[in-house]
Order: C-alpha cells, then sequence, then structure tokens
C-alpha cells in the first residue's frame, strides 16, 4: 500500500485529507500516481492546473520522475508559506 | 539546538535566556520574531497555520543544519506556532549565538529566509469577508535566492 496525503488548499478542493491505494506499477513513480489520480477525480485536472502542485515522497522533495515504491508515503501540496 | 512546532505562545526572554545558557563563547544573540499583520486592509481577523508534521521538523533540522556549516555558531533555536492565531500575535522566533555579531545577523536571517520558502507551513487568511490560502510571494523566494548566489562567489 502507499498512502497519499493533501494538505492545505489542495485537501480542501479534493475534501479529504488521506487515502491508501495499493501499490501496482502504474503508481510506481510520481508522474504514474499524478496520472491515476487525474483519471479517479475529475477535479484533479483543475487542481493541478489552477496550483503548483508540489509533491513529498517520503517527506522529502520529490518531482515526477521520483520512484515510489510500496510502502513510501507521498504528500501533494501548494507552494509553503509559513513564517 | 531546539525545533519546536506549537500551538501555544513562546516568550522572547525564555528563548534568549536559553540561548545564553552556559557558555562564555557567545559574544551576540539575534533574535527574530514573526507576527500576524493585518494582511487585508482592515478585514483580516485571523490566520490560520497548519504544517506537515515530521517533515516540517526535519527539513527546519536541516535548514539550521546549513547555517552551522555556514557561519560559526554556537546554538539555534526555532519555534513556529500553527493553529489560529489573532492579529499581532507570534508565529515564529528565530534565535541565533555566535561568537560574533555578524555570523549570528547573517545566519538568523538565512534560516528565517529558507523556513518561509522550504518548511511545509501553509497560511489561511480569515477575513471579515470569509476566508482563503494564502499564495506564496516571489519576494520572498527572491530574498532566498540572495543566499545561493552568496554561496557560489
Amino acid at each position: 500500500m502507499i498512502t497519499i496525503r493533501y494538505f492545505a488548499s489542495i485537501r480542501d478542493q479534493l475534501g479529504h485529507d488521506q487515502e491508501q491505494l495499493p501499490w501496482h506499477l502504474n503508481v510506481a513513480s510520481v508522474h504514474g500516481l499524478k496520472q491515476h489520480l487525474q483519471n479517479q477525480y475529475p477535479c484533479w485536472q483543475a487542481i493541478s492546473t489552477k496550483n503548483t502542485l508540489l509533491t513529498a515522497v517520503n517527506q522529502h522533495m520529490a518531482n515526477d520522475t521520483t520512484p515510489i515504491e510500496d510502502g513510501d508515503e507521498v504528500a501533494f501540496f501548494p507552494p509553503v508559506t509559513g513564517g | 539546538m531546539s525545533i519546536t512546532i506549537q500551538t501555544a505562545d513562546f516568550t522572547l526572554a525564555d528563548e534568549y535566556q536559553a540561548l545564553r545558557d552556559n557558555s562564555q563563547q557567545i559574544g551576540a544573540i539575534v533574535t527574530f520574531c514573526g507576527l500576524v499583520r493585518d494582511f487585508d486592509q482592515g478585514n483580516g481577523q485571523a490566520l490560520f497555520l497548519e504544517h506537515y508534521p515530521g517533515m516540517t521538523e526535519n527539513l527546519l533540522l536541516d535548514i539550521t543544519k546549513q547555517a552551522k556549516q555556514r557561519w560559526p555558531i554556537n546554538d539555534v533555536r526555532i519555534v513556529h506556532r500553527v493553529g489560529t492565531l489573532a492579529l499581532s500575535e507570534q508565529i515564529v522566533f528565530v534565535g541565533v549565538s555566535s561568537p560574533h555579531r555578524g555570523d549570528a545577523f547573517h545566519a538568523c536571517e538565512f534560516i528565517i529566509d529558507f523556513l518561509k520558502t522550504h518548511a511545509p507551513f501553509w497560511k489561511k487568511a480569515l477575513t471579515d469577508n470569509g476566508e482563503y490560502w494564502v499564495e506564496a510571494k516571489d519576494s520572498d523566494q527572491q530574498q532566498q535566492r540572495r543566499w545561493l548566489a552568496a554561496h557560489e562567489k
């Protein structure tokens, strides 16, 4: 299984903060997982075009080519605004 | 070194004292506090701050280590609050102790600049006219990039 977490405006637009997904080859990279989410959520296209979407894998910043392995935690969030 | 994410307020004097403690090598302490200002021309009520637990602490630790590699500093303390914070409340504390003031000033500014552009915190603005997520500012990115350019020289 992989755990997917959503923060801030991304979470608000999706309506939930976390979900689990069985790992399979189609979601073995950030790019693959984004494709999967786009198929699953009609609003994903709007979310990813309207927002700059950042990704972390196992709490480290990632990009589209970052691999995802079984058991990983993937997070999607907008640019940070702390401080 | 101390990195704390908390909902409770902090006291500048306590943080300052903790930085002073038990060292005769410290010649300078620089502290920075960030506060909630009225962000919406008189309509702002409060900010709601959330973070990514775990990743935030690790990232702040990493930023602190980078600062220690660049400047000779004795200690660093960071406190960042989350939850709902009213106008004029304290959001963040960064304190650095060092033998010399120049290094302390630089390291403190470096840490807050990288915190603002890298640490996974998000602000939601609560106003008289509703609420919205605050967008990241180009000026913060530019501020942070100065340090990258300075490092390459």
